[in-house]
Parts: C-alpha cells; sequence; structure tokens
C-alpha cells in the first residue's frame, strides 16, 4: 500500500490545506485526516510536515489561528480561511485546473 | 503588508508564548493520533510511539515552524547568542586567553593601520587634493628646487595652474619666539602669501596669511599652529593681534590654523607660518635675492580640465622665457619642469616611514594570523570534547548548518571582544609605544580613533572571525554524527581523524609563521645594535653638546662674542671638563647647508659637494675626530694668520683624487679661486654626520677665528662619570641670561633620537616576538594536552602492557619535535623570503643572517618542548587500571 501513495507535487500542499478550510475551520490533525480520507489514503502527507506549511500559511495572512475546545473536549488550535484566503484558493486551483487540463490533453494519445 | 509585520512582530516578542503554542498544537496532534491508533480494530499497542513515528522528526518539525514565522533568524541567532555565551562563561581561562590574544593582535593591526593611514596613503587634508601638483626642475638628470626670483616670475606668468604657492625646503627649527611669555624655541616654516588660500585652508580663528603680508616691507604676519596655540597660549581668544618676535622679525599673529591641518609635509607639523618677504630677518642670509640657491618647493593646482602632460610642456616654455638654464649648471642642457601629484603632500616621511610602517603592518598582520591560528587549534580541541554532544543533537534532528551557525557565532563574540579591547590597546598603547620610542616633537604623531580605523578594525575582526573560526566549525560539525555518538561502545573516546589532522597542521603552520616573526625581529634587533656601535667617525660618548638657536639680533650677537671667548674658557676651566669647543654645524644636526668646493690644478676635476664646520680649536679633539695625515686647528690659526683647511678622507678623495690632499690649496664656490684660498693643513678619517644611517659625505673644517661664523654647537668632553649637564647650562645661563638657550644633550642622545624609527621597530618586533612565543607555547601545550587525553585509553593499555611512563611520554614528544620540526623548515623558507624583502631596512646584517636564524629556531624548540613536556609529563602516569575497566 505504502509504494503506491503518491508524493505531493511541490506548492499543492497549501492548496489542499485552502481548499480542506473552505468547508469549515479545522486544526492540524483534522486537516490530516481528511486529506487522507478524502484522497482514500492515496496521498501520502507526511504529518509533521503539514505545520510548517499552516505557519508559512499563517504568516501570509491566507489562514488565521482560533483557538476552540474541540470535539474531544481539549483544547486545539483551529484554522479558518480569511478573505485573502479565499483569493488565493480560487486563483490556485483555477490555475491547478488549467495546468492538468493541458497535461492531460498532452498526454492523450491523439485519435485520428 | 503591515498584517505580515505585526505577525513578525509578534513572533519576535512573543516567542516564548508562540513555542508553547506550538508545542501545544503538536502535543494535540500527537494525543489525537494516539487514540485514533488506539481505538481503532488493529489495537495497536504502543500507540503513543507509533503516533510519533508516523509524524515525523519532531525538533526539526518544530525548527521549521519557527522558520515559517519569518523570524526565526533573529530569534535563532539570540539564542545561539545566549548559547555562545554560556559556553564561553563554562571556560573563562579559554575565553581570557582568547579575547586577550586577539585583543593585541588586533590592536596591532589597528595601530599600524591608523599610522599607515597617516604617513602613507591619506591625502593631505586640504581642498580638492587630486588637483594638487608639485613641480620640479629637471636639467641633465638633476632635480631641483626653485629660486625666488624664478619662483616669483614663473608665479606672475604662468596661465595653466589657479595657483602656486611655494614654501621654504628648510625648517626653521629652534627659532627663538619672544613675546606672549618666556622665550621659546619654535618650528617655524616660510610660505609664501598665497600658501593657505591655494591649500583652501581657512583659520580656525582669525585670518590666514594673504599676498598682501607676504610684499617686502609690510608688517609682519604669522599664522600658528592650533599645538602651538594650545601650548603657549592655552587656546586663548586674545592670541590674534599678539606681537612676536622671531628672531629679527617683529610679527603679529593674525591667525590659527585648523587643527587637522598640518602642512603639505605629513607627520611635520610647523609651530609658526610666516611669508617668505621675512626671510632675511629670520634666516641668517639673505635668500630672496640669491640668484643659484634652489631652497623652495613649489606646488600649484591644476586649473580644471588641463591635462597635467600640457601643463608642465606650458610651464616648461615659461621657464625657457624666463632664462632659468643658469639655475642649475649652464652646460647640461634644456631645463624642463615635471608635474608629479601633489594629492598626499612631499614625500620625506613617506620614503622615511612608508617601509618601517609596512613591515610593521606585516608583522602585526602576520601575529593576528598566528592568534587565529592558535586559537582554531584551541576550538577544535574543544570541538573533540562536544563531538559527542553534537552527535546527540544531530540525533534529535538539529540541522548542520545551525550547528556551524552556532560555533561560528561563539568564534564571533570572542573576536568582537577583541576588537574592541584591540582598539582601546591600540589608543593607549599605541601612544605609550610612540612615546617610548621617542622622536622629534615636530614628526612625533598621536593615535586618534577615525572613520579608516574603525572600518579597518571591523573588517579585520570580521575576517579574523572566519579565519579561526569557520574550519573548527565545519570540523568539528563534519566529525559529529549520531551513530557515533550512539556507537557500539556508547561512546567512541577518540576524536574523529580529521580534527587532529587539523589541529596538527594549524599547529606546524603557527610555528612556521611564528619563526618568520621571530626572526624578523633578531634581525631588526640586531640591526639596531649595529647602527648604535658603528664606526661614527667620532667618539659620540661622554660629549655634552648643547645646541644654540641661530639669532641675529644684536643682543644675541654680543652673547655669541662671549660664548666664543669667555664663556667657553669658563667650561674648559669646569673640573672634570677635557676639552671644549665651539662650532657652526655639526655632525647629526640638520642645519648644515651643503655647498661647493674647489681644488687648485686638480686632476679629478670638477667642483665637489661639501658640508662645511665652522670650528675652534680643540674640535677635532673634542668630538673625536681622528687626524689620519696633518695636523688639526691650533690657536695659532688665527685670524691673521694664512687660511687653512681640514678635510676628510671622502673629500681629498673627491677633489684631489688619489694625490695627496696635504699642503694643497681649496676654495668654496664652483671654481677654484686664488684671493680665497686656503691650505689643507690635515685630513681626518670619515665620519658620518648625517646621522647613523648616512653614508659618509665630504667635510670641510675650517677655523672659525678665520671664517666668523654664528655659533650653533657647543661641544663638552667630559671624562668624569657625573653628568656635567647641569653645570653647563648655569654658567650659560649667567653669562648671557637674555639668550634663548635652545637645548643641552649629547651626542648619544642625538644619536638615539635618530634612531627612534628604528627603535620602535625594533621595539615593536620583539614585542611581537614575545607575545607570538607565548603562543606558540600555550598552543603546543594546549596540543599536547589534547593528544594525552584523547589517547588516554591507548596509553593506559600500553601502559598495561609494560610500556614505561618514560615511553609513554616519548611517544607523546616524538611527535611535538616532529611538529616543531617541520614548521621550522617551512617558517625557515618564509623568513628568507622575509629578510630579503626588508634588506634595505637593516644596516651590518646581512638577510641571511645565520646567527639570528638559529637563535630563533633555538628560542622557538626550546619553548615548544617545555611547553609540550608538562601534559606529556602527566600522561606518562597514564593508569592502566582505569583503561581496562573502559574496555
Amino acid at each position: 500500500m505504502a509504494s503506491e501513495r503518491l508524493e505531493l507535487p511541490q506548492g499543492t500542499l497549501e492548496l489542499l490545506i485552502l481548499q480542506t478550510l473552505e468547508l469549515e475551520p479545522q486544526h492540524g490533525w483534522g486537516i490530516s485526516e481528511r486529506l487522507n480520507q478524502r484522497s482514500h489514503g492515496a496521498l501520502q502527507v507526511q504529518q509533521g510536515s503539514l505545520y510548517p506549511a499552516l505557519h508559512r500559511m499563517e504568516r501570509r495572512g491566507l489562514i488565521s489561528p482560533d483557538w476552540r475546545v474541540s470535539e474531544n473536549g481539549r483544547k486545539a488550535k483551529y484554522y479558518k480561511l480569511t478573505a485573502r484566503g479565499r483569493k488565493e484558493l480560487r486563483q490556485q486551483s483555477d490555475a491547478w485546473q488549467k495546468l492538468t487540463q493541458a497535461v492531460t490533453l498532452l498526454l492523450t494519445p491523439e485519435v485520428r | 503588508m503591515l498584517r505580515e509585520i505585526l505577525y513578525r512582530l509578534r513572533a519576535l516578542t512573543r516567542r516564548d508564548d508562540l513555542d508553547r503554542e506550538l508545542e501545544e498544537e503538536l502535543q494535540y496532534h500527537l494525543a489525537r493520533e494516539a487514540e485514533k491508533l488506539a481505538n481503532s480494530s488493529d489495537q495497536v499497542p504502543d500507540s503513543m510511539r507509533t503516533a510519533r513515528l508516523s509524524f515525523g522528526p519532531m525538533e526539526s518539525v518544530k525548527e521549521q515552524c519557527r522558520e515559517a514565522r519569518g523570524t526565526s533568524l533573529i530569534e535563532s541567532f539570540l539564542a545561539d547568542l545566549r548559547y555562545g555565551i554560556r559556553g564561553l562563561k563554562k571556560s573563562p581561562v579559554f575565553t581570557l586567553v582568547a579575547i586577550a590574544s586577539l585583543a593585541v593582535g588586533i590592536g596591532a593591526n589597528s595601530t599600524a593601520f591608523s599610522l599607515l593611514d597617516r604617513v602613507v596613503f591619506r591625502p593631505l587634508p586640504v581642498e580638492r587634493p587630486h588637483e594638487l601638483v608639485i613641480l620640479s626642475l629637471a636639467q641633465g638628470g638633476a632635480t631641483s628646487g626653485f629660486t625666488y626670483p624664478f619662483f616669483r616670475e614663473m608665479q606672475s606668468r604662468q596661465t595653466v595652474l589657479s595657483g602656486v604657492l611655494a614654501s621654504a625646503d628648510y625648517p626653521v627649527k629652534n627659532l627663538i619666539v619672544r613675546g606672549g611669555g618666556d622665550p621659546e624655541a619654535a618650528f617655524t616654516r616660510l610660505v609664501s602669501g598665497n600658501y593657505f588660500e591655494v591649500l583652501g585652508i581657512r583659520a580656525a580663528i582669525g585670518r590666514v596669511l594673504n599676498s598682501a603680508d607676504d610684499r617686502l616691507g609690510t608688517a609682519g604676519a604669522a599664522v600658528i599652529s592650533d599645538r602651538f596655540w594650545e601650548r603657549r597660549f592655552q587656546r586663548s581668544p586674545a592670541v590674534l593681534g599678539t606681537a612676536v618676535t622671531l628672531n629679527k622679525a617683529q610679527v603679529t599673529i593674525v591667525g590659527v590654523a585648523p587643527p587637522e591641518f598640518f602642512g603639505e609635509k605629513p607627520g611635520s607639523i610647523p609651530d609658526v607660518w610666516v611669508p617668505l618677504a621675512l626671510q632675511p630677518q629670520v634666516m641668517p642670509s639673505d635668500l630672496l635675492s640669491a640668484r643659484f640657491m634652489t631652497w623652495l618647493t613649489v606646488m600649484g593646482r591644476l586649473k580644471p580640465g588641463v591635462p597635467p602632460a600640457a601643463a608642465s610642456a606650458s610651464l616648461t616654455s615659461i621657464a625657457a622665457e624666463i632664462g632659468a638654464n643658469t639655475i642649475l649648471r649652464k652646460d647640461a642642457g634644456p631645463l624642463t619642469i615635471g608635474l608629479t601629484t601633489g594629492a598626499r603632500g612631499l614625500e620625506d616621511l613617506r620614503r622615511e616611514f612608508g617601509k618601517p610602517l609596512a613591515l610593521l603592518m606585516a608583522m602585526a598582520g602576520m601575529v593576528l594570523t598566528i592568534v587565529c591560528f592558535n586559537l582554531a587549534m584551541l576550538l577544535l580541541a574543544r570541538g573533540a570534547a562536544r563531538v559527542h554532544e553534537m552527535g546527540i543533537r544531530l540525533a534529535l534532528g538539529a540541522v548542520r548548518v545551525r550547528l556551524v551557525r552556532q560555533m561560528l557565532v561563539e568564534s564571533a563574540l570572542l573576536s568582537i571582544a577583541g576588537g574592541v579591547f584591540g582598539v582601546a590597546l591600540a589608543l593607549l598603547g599605541g601612544d605609550a609605544l610612540l612615546r617610548l620610542a621617542g622622536g622629534e616633537r615636530e614628526t612625533s604623531m598621536a593615535m586618534v580613533l577615525d572613520g579608516n580605523m574603525m572600518v579597518f578594525t571591523a573588517a579585520v575582526t570580521i575576517s579574523a572571525t572566519f579565519l579561526f573560526g569557520l574550519a573548527p566549525a565545519l570540523i568539528v560539525s563534519a566529525g559529529a554524527s549520531p551513530t557515533r555518538s550512539f556507537g557500539r561502545q556508547g561512546r567512541d573516546l577518540t576524536a574523529p581523524r580529521s580534527l587532529v589532522y587539523g589541529a596538527q597542521s594549524l599547529m606546524v603552520l603557527q610555528v612556521a609563521v611564528s619563526l618568520v616573526v621571530v626572526c624578523g625581529a633578531a634581525l631588526l634587533t640586531r640591526s639596531l645594535t649595529r647602527l648604535r656601535q658603528q664606526d661614527f667617525g667620532i667618539r659620540p660618548t661622554g660629549v655634552i653638546l648643547v645646541k644654540l638657536p641661530m639669532e641675529l639680533t644684536p643682543a644675541a650677537r654680543k652673547a655669541q662674542e662671549l660664548i666664543r671667548g669667555e664663556v667657553i674658557e669658563r667650561i674648559r676651566a669646569m673640573p672634570g671638563v677635557d676639552s671644549a669647543a665651539v662650532s657652526c654645524c655639526g655632525p647629526f644636526d640638520d642645519t648644515a647647508h651643503p655647498s661647493k668646493a674647489a681644488a687648485e690644478s686638480s686632476v679629478a676635476g670638477g667642483p665637489a659637494e661639501v658640508l662645511v664646520v665652522h670650528a675652534s680649536e680643540d674640535y677635532v679633539e673634542t668630538i673625536g675626530l681622528r687626524v689620519l695625515h696633518g695636523r688639526s686647528f691650533t690657536r695659532e690659526d688665527r685670524k691673521e694668520a694664512p687660511p687653512v683647511a681640514l678635510l676628510t678622507e671622502h673629500a681629498a678623495t673627491q677633489l684631489f683624487g688619489r694625490e695627496p690632499a696635504l699642503g694643497r690649496r681649496i676654495s668654496f664656490g664652483n671654481s677654484f679661486d686664488s684671493t680665497k684660498a686656503m691650505e689643507v693643513v690635515g685630513v681626518l678619517k670619515n665620519a658620518r654626520f648625517g646621522g647613523p644611517r648616512d653614508e659618509f659625505r665630504s667635510l670641510i673644517l675650517v677655523p672659525m677665528a678665520q671664517q666668523p661664523s654664528p655659533v650653533t654647537s657647543i661641544s663638552v668632553r667630559a671624562s668624569v662619570e657625573r653628568d656635567l649637564r647641569h653645570e653647563v647650562r648655569s654658567i650659560l645661563q649667567q653669562a648671557i641670561p637674555r639668550l634663548g638657550l635652545g637645548e643641552v644633550t649629547s651626542y648619544s642622545e642625538v644619536i638615539e633620537k635618530k634612531l627612534h624609527g628604528e627603535r620602535l621597530l625594533s621595539l615593536v618586533s620583539v614585542f611581537f616576538a614575545v607575545q607570538v612565543l607565548f603562543l606558540a607555547a600555550a598552543g603546543l601545550f594546549g596540543l599536547v594536552w589534547f593528544f594525552a587525553a584523547n589517547r588516554e585509553r591507548e596509553l593506559g593499555v600500553r601502559a598495561a602492557m609494560g610500556a614505561s611512563p618514560g615511553d609513554l611520554r616519548q611517544c607523546l614528544l616524538r611527535r611535538s619535535v616532529f611538529l616543531l620540526l617541520l614548521g621550522a623548515i617551512i617558517g625557515g623558507a618564509g623568513s628568507m623570503g622575509l629578510t630579503k624583502a626588508i634588506r634595505s631596512l637593516l644596516f651590518g646584517v646581512t638577510s641571511y643572517d645565520p646567527f639570528a636564524f638559529v637563535v630563533a629556531v633555538c628560542v622557538l624548540i626550546l619553548i615548544g618542548l617545555s611547553a609540550a613536556f608538562v601534559p606529556a609529563w602527566r600522561a606518562g602516569r597514564a593508569d592502566p587500571l582505569r583503561a581496562l575497566r573502559a574496555e
């Protein structure tokens, strides 16, 4: 199973985090779980590497921290999308769509 | 943008809070993960551990998060700083030694640089110095200064310079100033009226000289230097308008020059500037109308856009119009006027001190290099003890770059402290050193902290940090590895090989450079001894010298007569005095003016350049000149007696070639003049009159009774141990109370004064050598200690196998001898190179002086070995039981 997991291309982790947070504010572990579930385990994000990305995004103002009591009763650091984050998500997912479409097009064998 | 700044600010100021939050956040993650694993269907047994494993390296993640905050650079730097300070506090001896040696090393460099900067590099403190040019007359390969009439003609006709100034080549030292206090000797410089104007110097108070002051017959005006203002007038503003007399000249002080201005000769600071027009009243003979006396240095400021070559051509054609061809020699061909850059002023001081200062700088550089090698070695040895610690930190996820940075910060702390103390040392020690070496007042310099010196010191400090810090940091961090720290034996006891090799190579380099410094010191010191003990042609020991000012007032003339007669007789009659004599110009005073002499019917040809000494009888005996042929002066050489003269060998050869000079006739001037002929009655052994390093020059002695001249010095030979200076002074003060005394000194002192540059060099180089030897000893001590500690177990095993303590010691000492010899060989080659480069500074020693070299090597090896012996002896007592227990 491990060998079938995909490495994330550079820069896509942020996009995935933004996407995840669009639904609702979430804490680090929650984001990691969500990513795992939604990709059906195909994407392997090393849990540790999530946090530097979160902190970087916080610095850039894409997400903002929000300490709340979590579902298990403990205080946890939730992240929520800011207006800037929303804008960034739109731009990045647009760009991603265009890129993948173009790449797919190129990779599809031409039908004569 | 604002938001990001706020975030970073918060990150910086609330570092601890954020760190706690981060910890909490990550712990929350682990707890949830563990919880999930524990509740999952697999029922993972040690769920927390599995959670940690799947999380990844915790420390590294934290570090990355801190970095992501964007302030980690500053933050981690602060952490490194704290870590560094803590580390240094823990080993105070190392820290002290390191800072002290860096302070001396950096201080030496700052001192040498500061002097070099002011004497050699820096432009004159005048307006737009790069426009200034120095004019020189060249004819048939010879160059000379300018005559006064020629300078004036030139000044009025030229069109290429925006201003032309002249200053007299003869500095008038010991000129007595009267008025506004006790009579005092002052160093005066004669300059053209537009001097300050052309240089662009404004007065600090009052005004500078102007062209109107420089007209014959106008009331005399003078500008004084800041130092003189301080010394004589205590900076009183009332100085303006004060009337003083300089010799026969009545002058009014009209202004004070700015403190940073010293004239056009770097390092020589006049007390008073007066216009050229006053020359006849200040000096004994009138040079203003002299058509052949070239006594002026002329400088000008190029007009914007005029290339120097064009200016030179234009000036040359004007010179031809004026008919200057007669100035040098009639037959020597066309005369040209050359221009050289005047931005840095006149060469004098640069020529005299440029090379010694460069040598000083080079030695200071070498000392600092040695300090750095030494520190690098000590850091490596320290690093050996930290390899283990670093391995553990690497295992915990620390980044290697961070380890290197941490060690560099520690080094930077050391060198910054060293730099700060170094500057303090340069300011205090440099001044003390300059005072210790002595020197003439008008060329003395003081240490000043200025921008150039600060920048230089900062640059030196930074490069030193990398020189001694980088290699150990890289080697130690490369040597550290997690597997090593958690190795088979729990802990590997010996240091990595790269560390041992690194330390050894540094030791060899250190020994090599040390040898060069020690060799240089030995050569310079031997050269100084040779300079002192050389045959001067006179016997300076035991001769008191009274230097008298050349005053031209009627009162002074009367006093001079008294000196020639009554005073000298009274001195001769003093108990303990062997002989006494008066003269005009003598050995080692700079007042002697060259003159020309010609012989009657000589095969040797043209006139000879000679120095003329007017002397009373007994002069030859008093200063210890030796008569080779003929006789010296006697009381019979009176005014009415046939004129006579004494020649030195050199003069005799110049005038008569190989023919005997005794009984021949000579006269002063370019060709023989029988109406002023003198008979040569004696030939003297050559004497160095210029100074200890001067070549033999041609001297002609004439009796003062036959050719009158002012008395500038009284020489007294005393045979008693007791110093008669005080008595001589009181006799003079009684007899001629109105005459300002120049200076009562001795020939030995005058020689020492002349040698102050050499003495300074020797003093400093010996100081450097001692320091370098101390460092080498400390280095070797530390290194052998480190070897011994590093091989403790091996030595213990050997002891257990039956090796005697002596064997163990030998094994450590053999290594030291090897390192020392290797260093000596490399250093030997290096010192050959150095000594070749400084040959011109040496006197009476060849640059491959075997004595100095052997002494240097022996001292170095002896000191090195005794330093190595202590730790080696200690290691000899290695305990076999301890070693075996550890196995």
